[in-house]
């Protein structure tokens, strides 16, 4: 019942409203016809004795016997019995042969007489009793023609019912239907678009306005967001700009002593860190106010992983950090190439920077369903557990060691661009033996409804037993 | 060539007017919108580059005005905005190239470069610097004949530097470049590949075509006696 659509719920209810209308209606109906017949019947048999004691009233008193042609004519063919008032039978009509009327109180009143059922008129005068049987055949006859009837318009009543119900939850639910469609076109794509006002001030109107004002805050939180993105991008990079010319037209400079160069080159190197940043932030708002918009194709994520891992290798390389990778020769994946190798140049590098010295970085691939899973793990100080639900969370970091560089925005941008791929990231698991992050992307040929997008702030599933590393040496 | 720069902010039109220059362009230099669109679609020009957030009319405005009446002059966009979306709205329109702020200089000379000759002659895949090749189609690396194997990484590096031969880069340029501002950790990894591609390129020749610029960066070329 709960999985029915409401306008089938209301065609039933409906249907059953209808069956109770018509029950309480036959009954009415079949009181109301037996009351009147009955008091037809009685009217008559009360007509008819009478008629026949004024036909006796001439008798002497007392008589000793009635035949048939004292009776009037009314009285033929109906049965009759005239006693004394003592009892003492003194006509019978010969088609009651020995069966008796029942002794009752001298009242009228009904009777059965054989199968029949009579109805019995008792009038008493001047000592004489006349009772006159009238069969009330026409009752049971007429409540038999009622019950069929009935019965007989019953598939009617349950059609019509049925599908009237339905028709008209289908009507009144029509204003429903269409704000659900218009609401669903609603996305962050048009936010600026409204509910249609119906014209009739009923209930659908006042849905329509609270939608409608949903819509619209929504709308202006939206646009705010975005505007502080794009106001806040201007405002930020406009100076940036500036700086980086400024410094790069004093580098191009001839002249210049070596050290004046080297500390230009920092300068330039942190307005490239502030520009990163900028970006990252701006991203991340875009991401709050909406989410940004990816369009994966079918992309090989093994050049790009590939790339990584020899970034990786070299910036590791004065640790002694070690890579290991278990990769195919090629894979397709559902992938934004550019924001892939972001996420997973973010990934590698923090295996390098968090590992130990002479560690190990573990880089893998795998399908699980309707993804393919990149792995890459570190064995570096594992993250503490009341840190790892706030690891994705912008400038957390697993620990407190700020001597480390980075501004911590890393994994939350990376878990955007993914989300925004319909893949994710994850952390996996953060003990002794490994810290292992995992990149779910799509599968090319999965339908889009398969990769739903992953909600925010998902918490990262971690298995109860470590899995046991898959992962071949280096250069295998 | 003449350039036509539509550009509000006034020290950041100063610096590319200035950079242009040196390089060798006459530029117009127009600070409000309308101006700039009355500019660019009553003067020719080789190239225009666009500010989008600019006060009077929209950059996309203009450059679909100039795009409805005919005028192919290669137009290069210059945003804050370094959307996804934004940049394809701005390729959708017309434009020829797209340059997120803040850009390097030279990276704007370069692509300045790129559309004045993408209108004239095809771009010849192959780049050369004394007998070092490239191929930009087949990423075949040959060194005096000889094929030099590279890892995807030292091929992206060694593609800049040559692409700018003859001009010092610093690191931050080859970062970007290469990396799309996505190390966010340090420099210290150009080094390294800067220190294999000297490996593989220049340890068996006579002469070193990766120079040290000391304090600032590399440049790629025959040193100069």
């Amino acid at each position: 019942m709960r999985t029915l659509p409401l306008s089938a719920k209301i065609a039933l209810w409906s249907f059953a409203l209808a069956i109770m209308t018509m029950g309480i209606g036959y009954s009415i109906t079949a009181y109301v016809l037996r009351q009147e017949i009955v008091s037809v019947v009685q009217q008559r048999a009360e007509r008819i004795s009478k008629e026949i004691l004024g036909a006796l009233d001439h008798l002497p008193p007392n008589p000793t016997a009635i035949t048939k042609d004292m009776l009037p004519k009314s009285a033929s063919g109906i049965p009759v019995e005239i006693t004394t008032a003592g009892g003492e039978s003194l006509y019978r009509t010969p088609a009651l042969k020995n069966k008796t009327f029942s002794d009752r109180p001298a009242t009228p009143h009904e009777t059965m007489v054989g199968k029949l059922s009579y109805y019995v008129e008792t009038q008493e005068q001047r000592g004489l009793k006349v009772r006159v049987a009238l069969p009330l055949t026409q009752v049971d006859t007429s409540l038999r023609r009622l019950k069929v009837a009935s019965l007989a318009a019953l598939p009617f009543v349950t059609l019509l019912s049925l599908l009237g119900g339905y028709w008209v939850a289908g009507r009144a639910l029509r204003p429903v239907r269409r704000i659900t469609e218009a609401a669903a076109r609603i996305t962050a794509e048009d936010l600026h678009q409204r509910l249609p006002l119906p014209a009739a001030r009923d209930e659908i109107r006042k849905l329509t306005n609270v939608l409608n004002d949903a819509f619209e805050r929504l709308e202006r939180s939206y646009l705010q967001a975005m505007r502080f993105a794009s106001d806040a991008s201007h405002q930020l990079k406009t100076p940036l700009t500036v700086m980086r010319a400024a410094i790069e037209s004093l580098l191009a400079d001839a002249g210049l002593r070596p050290e004046q160069g080297t500390v230009l080159n920092d300068l330039l190197e942190q307005t490239r860190r502030l520009s990163s940043l900028t970006e990252g932030l701006l991203l991340l708002a875009r991401a709050d106010a909406g989410g940004i918009q990816a369009q994966p194709d079918e992309t090989d994520v093994i050049p790009i992983l590939e790339r990584c891992i020899e970034d990786a290798e070299v910036l590791g390389s004065n640790a002694g950090i070690r890579i290991e990778k278990d990769l195919p020769n090629r894979f397709n994946a559902l992938a934004d190439p550019g924001r892939t190798e972001q996420i997973l140049l973010n990934l590698l590098e923090n295996a390098v920077k968090y590992n130990r010295q002479g560690g190990v970085i573990r880089v893998a691939l795998d399908e699980r369903g309707n993804k393919v899973v990149i792995t890459v793990s570190n064995t570096g100080v594992p993250i503490p557990p009341e840190r790892m639900p706030w690891i994705f969370d912008r400038f957390a970091r697993g620990d407190r060691d700020e001597s480390r560089a980075g501004h911590g925005l890393g994994l939350s941008i990376a878990r955007e661009l993914a989300i925004a791929q319909r893949g994710d990231v994850r952390l996996v698991r953060s003990d002794a033996e490994a810290t292992e992050f995992e990149l779910l992307l799509g599968l090319p040929g999965a339908k889009a409804s398969d990769n739903p997008l992953i909600p925010l702030l998902t918490p990262a599933p971690r298995p109860a037993h470590p899995r046991p590393a898959r992962a071949l040496p280096f250069g295998s | 060539m003449k350039v036509l720069l539509i550009e509000d902010e006034a020290k950041i039109a100063s610096y590319v007017t200035k950079a242009l220059t040196r390089a060798g362009h006459i530029v117009t230099a127009i600070a409000d919108g309308q101006a700039g669109l009355i500019a660019a679609t009553t003067d020719p020009y080789d190239v225009i580059v666009l500010d989008l957030g600019l006060p009077g009319r929209d950059g996309l405005e203009i450059l679909g005005a100039v795009r409805d009446r005919s005028i192919s002059t290669p137009v290069l966009i210059l945003t804050a905005r370094g959307d996804v979306k934004d940049r394809i709205a701005g390729l959708n329109r017309g434009a020829d190239d797209y340059l997120a702020k803040p850009f390097s200089m030279e990276e704007l000379l370069a692509r300045v470069n790129v559309l004045t000759r993408r209108k004239g002659e095809d771009a010849s895949p192959i780049l050369r610097v004394s007998d070092l090749v490239m191929n930009e189609t087949t990423h075949i690396v040959t060194r005096d004949g000889k094929t030099v194997h590279l890892s995807q990484r030292e091929y992206e590096v060694l593609h800049f530097l040559m692409l700018n031969s003859g001009r010092t880069v610093t690191r931050t340029e080859i970062c970007e470049h290469v990396w799309k501002s996505a190390l966010a950790n340090d420099t210290n990894a150009v080094d390294v590949y800067i220190q294999r591609l000297r490996v593989k390129i220049d340890e068996d020749a006579a002469e070193k075509l990766i120079q040290t610029v000391r304090g600032t960066g590399y440049v790629m070329g025959a040193k100069k006696p």
